[in-house]
């Protein structure tokens, strides 16, 4: 069974690990409700975290350059993102991939066992939905396509 | 005060993640949380641990589990069939907090395990309920 965000409780599970990983580790928060978008987000970049185990698929993190130059700022502890080399920013980006993506797992299947390739970017995100995430430093959103293993 | 100083150890604290900003986040979370990094070390993954604890050991260790070359377990397996650093605390920091995981990992020697993401505070209660309030050597 192919899974992605229009499934009520992956789009629950992603909600919430993408929101405890901003706030503990990217030191945000939103300022409105996480909400589903059926196309993919515009310009800025996106990370693509490889899945395989009980549920095989990806994950795809995406933020603006707005947010990148604040969360990257924040994880890092960079005083200016102007200090940040781009290589940098884009590793902070796979990490959030990372997070989001064994959070999200971790989630949705407990009892279940994952591993996650290394991220890399991606210059064609997945189609959606995604899950859209205003912060006031700018906007992150999700999109994922799992399903069972065979 | 008397004016005296008192040395305070530091910990050789090694952090295994092949992610490199994640490394970073670990070793200023430590900082923030007041602990002493001058004597920290970084690897990209178990092999490179492997060959830096070769040339000094380690206090406690920070690993992940998905790790290119040679992952968390495995660098677990290896470590715990070197006499001089079997008995290096290990805390697994990982985004799988999957039940599995989680024992196989304990099972295989792991004093503790930390799921990402974490608050910089929770990293800091982890270092010192395994190693203790205060470093209790590292010359």
């Amino acid at each position: 069974m192919l899974l992605d965000l229009s499934e009520p409780r992956l789009a629950g599970c992603a909600g919430e690990a993408v929101e405890r990983a901003i706030a503990e580790m990217f030191f945000e928060g939103l300022i409105e409700p996480a909400a589903l978008n059926a196309g993919a987000p515009d310009g800025g970049r996106a990370a693509r975290a490889v899945v395989r185990g009980t549920l095989t698929g990806m994950v795809d993190v995406h933020w603006d350059a707005r947010a990148e130059a604040s969360l990257a700022s924040n994880f890092l502890g960079a005083a200016d993102a102007g200090e940040l080399t781009d290589e940098a920013r884009q590793t902070v980006l796979c990490e959030l991939a990372n997070i989001c993506c064994g959070s999200l797992l971790s989630r949705l299947d407990p009892g279940g066992r994952f591993d996650i390739e290394t991220p890399r970017l991606v210059a064609e995100p997945l189609g959606g939905p995604w899950l859209r995430f205003v912060l006031e430093c700018g906007v992150v959103c999700l999109a994922a396509r799992l399903e069972e293993a065979r | 005060m008397s004016g005296e100083t008192s040395a305070r150890a530091v910990w050789r604290i090694l952090i295994v993640d092949d992610s490199p900003a994640l490394r970073s986040f670990i070793k200023r979370a430590m900082e923030i949380s007041g602990i002493d990094t001058s004597r920290c070390r970084q690897a990209g993954n178990g092999a490179e641990a492997l060959a830096q604890l070769e040339q000094e050991p380690a206090d406690l260790i920070l690993t992940d589990v998905n790790m290119p070359v040679l992952d968390g377990e495995g660098f677990l397996k290896r470590l715990r069939q070197l006499p001089a650093h079997a008995g290096t605390p290990v805390i697994v920091v990982s985004t799988d907090a999957t039940h599995r995981r989680v024992e196989d990992l304990l099972a295989l020697g792991a004093k503790g395990y930390i799921t990402k993401p974490f608050a910089p505070e929770r990293l800091r209660a982890e270092l010192e309920r395994v190693l203790g309030a205060e470093p209790a050597g590292g010359g």
